[in-house]
């Protein structure tokens, strides 16, 4: 016996048993069991186990599972208030609102919840409060590049000849038919839910141009506008007021400022109406290049009604009707027109985006005849439109660009359009063709509120 | 010519078994049933009982359920709930797979897993109302009727302590997508 104790004790003394006790203590730790998912498929009601798997998959930073985990032992082990507290402590680390506070009022109600649950549930509750309220404000800003291509960028006539002061005349040899321009465009708009029916908005935006060949369209506009929405039952009402100030590289300058409404009456899931008016006022810059811009001084009278018909939950049918009433400080730039549009639109598939085909009919009467021009000939045009749009997401036609632009933010638009105007004078009697690509990043700045 | 018969009974054996085994593939369980669970054939299912390719779950009044697919996906039905699983194919290994669930009533929680993960296109969920492909995230869909549907998105607010990035959901009536960046946020679809 004493031999038997004489030897424990030099065991002890030993570094071979500190060793060894070191070696078992980091087996144990290194060979603890790791519960594997299949345990879990096996035993989804073992408490103990589920709960060290909360643990394992937490210390893993898979909340997800641990979420998942903690959910499913709150619904079998509802009288478990320690579950609860384990569950509300992640959902709180996760920032997530919505559901501590479900968590807390179902808590509350639960006569098992114990006075300790309860005093922890005041402290998350009085953190929460402290917290700034969710805010009503919204902002957001649109970057935008595009590039249009014109292939009658000075508006030559299709005879080549133009009336000037009762004679006809051959337009300038240096005239630019086809030409492409660029135009960078930056737009803000902030704004705020007044409530779940309303909302206001202001929008500022900067676009600039500039052309390839020619510098005739050349130009920077600033525009700023404010609207209003409000539904009101099937009503949908939309008052604006907005300003655009261009600043043209060659061209006269003028603002132009505006008032206008919208509104949209949904009669069903397939049939609405919606009809606007607005009304703006132009004012030219007067200067040594242009001693007489403010002739073409001038107020906007517009109106229009639209009708819209869905074919399909996909293809949708719009015609409208339009009038406009311009009167200027000289007579012969004033002018009365109107005229019909039909439009149809449809979604494409695989989300491609929306397609929409366009044709407009309009004449135009102009108030008098422009002395400068022909002194007998009065000017009335009557002008086609033809258009195709095709809108959408850029991710949906370049896959790839799904790992770059994950909330799909970048859109694109491709549009032609074809302009044939048949006029009186044959200055006017001009066919253009247009072909433009834009490209548009929104940024979100919800998260700043 | 008896043997001709012998392997002709084989041949309908061996058919017959793999059409049974086909249909029969196990995809999840039902984690936690509390209260009256059934499936397509009315039998009753209860904590632990094995989900197959194809069934329905159907949550009765006053009864929710969890339940636990192979990739860790993860649906819990809220009470008068009915989902299918139209489409499960899942490889352990690549986690490569396709999940398309049909939500047909009620209130459901979805909590992605590893297909989504590994490709969030994998993931799409069917309402009465349009349809829906997450990103790596938790939310929720509420079948309110055959001409609505409403989906708020949860997962991880942006102050989140535990380095979680916010996923998002993409909402689609069919004409229309929207995307759902925001936890707390809601998309109402109508028909």
């Amino acid at each position: 016996m004493q031999h038997s104790l004489l030897f424990i004790k030099n065991l002890l003394k030993s570094n071979i048993l500190k060793v060894f006790l070191f070696l078992f203590f980091l087996s144990s730790a290194l060979f603890a069991e790791e519960i594997t998912f299949k345990q879990i498929l096996e035993n989804p009601t073992d408490i103990e186990l589920n709960l060290k798997y909360a643990k394992q998959q937490e210390q893993a930073g898979k909340y997800k599972s641990t979420i998942a985990t903690l959910e499913r032992l709150n619904m079998l082990y509802p009288a478990n208030t320690d579950i609860k507290i384990y569950l509300l402590s992640i959902l709180l680390k996760m920032d997530s609102e919505i559901r501590v506070q479900l968590m807390i009022e179902r808590m509350l109600k639960d006569p098992n919840t114990t006075d300790e649950a309860k005093e922890y549930i005041n402290k998350v509750t009085s953190t929460m409060y402290a917290k700034k309220k969710q805010s009503n404000w919204f902002a957001y800003a649109d970057l935008s590049l595009s590039q249009t291509e014109n292939s009658n960028i000075d508006a030559v006539s299709r005879s080549s000849s133009l009336w000037v002061q009762d004679q006809k005349l051959a337009f300038a040899a240096d005239s630019v038919t086809y030409d492409k321009s660029m135009t960078r465009g930056v737009s803000f708009t902030i704004g705020k839910n007044l409530d779940n029916t309303s909302a206001v908005s202001l929008n500022l935006g900067f676009d600039l141009t500039t052309q390839r060949y020619g510098d005739g369209d050349e130009s920077d506009l600033a525009s700023g506008s404010i609207s209003y929405s409000k539904s009101l039952g099937k009503h949908f009402l939309l008052p604006y007021v907005y300003y655009s100030r261009p600043n043209n590289r060659l061209a006269n300058d003028y603002n132009s400022r505006g008032i206008g409404f919208n509104n949209s009456y949904f009669i069903n899931k397939k049939n609405r109406i919606s009809y606007s008016g607005g009304y703006s006022s132009t004012a030219y810059d007067n200067n040594n290049n242009f001693t007489t811009a403010n002739k073409q001084n001038n107020e906007t009278y517009s109106t229009n009604i639209a009708y819209s018909y869905d074919l399909t939950p996909k293809d949708n049918l719009n015609p409208k009707i339009f009038y406009n009433k311009v009167i200027a400080n000289a007579d012969y730039n004033g002018n009365e027109n109107f005229g019909l549009t039909l439009a149809y639109a449809r979604v494409l598939p695989f989300e491609l985006g929306l397609l929409r085909l366009e044709s407009t009919y309009k004449k135009k009467q102009h108030d008098d005849r422009d002395s400068f021009v022909n002194t007998t000939i009065g000017r009335q045009d009557q002008e086609i439109i033809g258009q195709a749009l095709i809108t959408g997401r850029l991710n949906r036609i370049l896959p790839f660009l799904k790992k770059i632009d994950k909330n799909g933010s970048l859109f694109h638009s491709l549009k032609y359009r074809k302009t044939d105007v048949d006029s009186t004078l044959v200055t006017n009697t001009v066919e253009t063709e247009y072909l433009t690509y834009k490209i548009t990043k929104r940024l979100n700045f919800n998260e700043l509120f | 010519m008896n043997y001709f018969r012998f392997f002709i009974l084989l041949f309908f054996l061996l058919t017959f078994n793999n059409v049974n085994s086909f249909a029969k593939e196990f995809i999840g369980i039902i984690s936690a049933a509390i209260g009256n669970i059934e499936n397509q054939d009315s039998t009753k299912l209860t904590n632990g009982s094995k989900i197959y390719f194809g069934d329905t779950i159907i949550v009765k009044e006053k009864s929710n359920a969890q339940v636990l697919l192979l990739d860790e996906t993860v649906l819990t039905l809220g009470e008068d709930s009915e989902v299918i699983i139209d489409e499960f194919i899942y490889d352990p290994q690549s986690k490569d797979g396709k999940i398309v669930s049909n939500i047909l009533r009620g209130t459901v929680k979805v909590i992605t897993g590893e297909i989504s993960k590994k490709n969030p296109d994998n993931l799409e969920i069917t309402m009465p109302a349009g349809t829906l492909g997450a990103r790596g995230t938790e939310f929720v869909v509420v079948a309110d009727s055959k001409d609505k549907s409403t989906v708020v998105l949860l997962g991880p607010g942006p102050n989140n302590t535990l380095g979680m990035i916010p996923g998002n959901v993409e909402v689609s009536d069919g004409k229309n997508t929207i995307g759902i960046v925001i936890p707390g946020h809601q998309s109402i679809i109508t028909n």
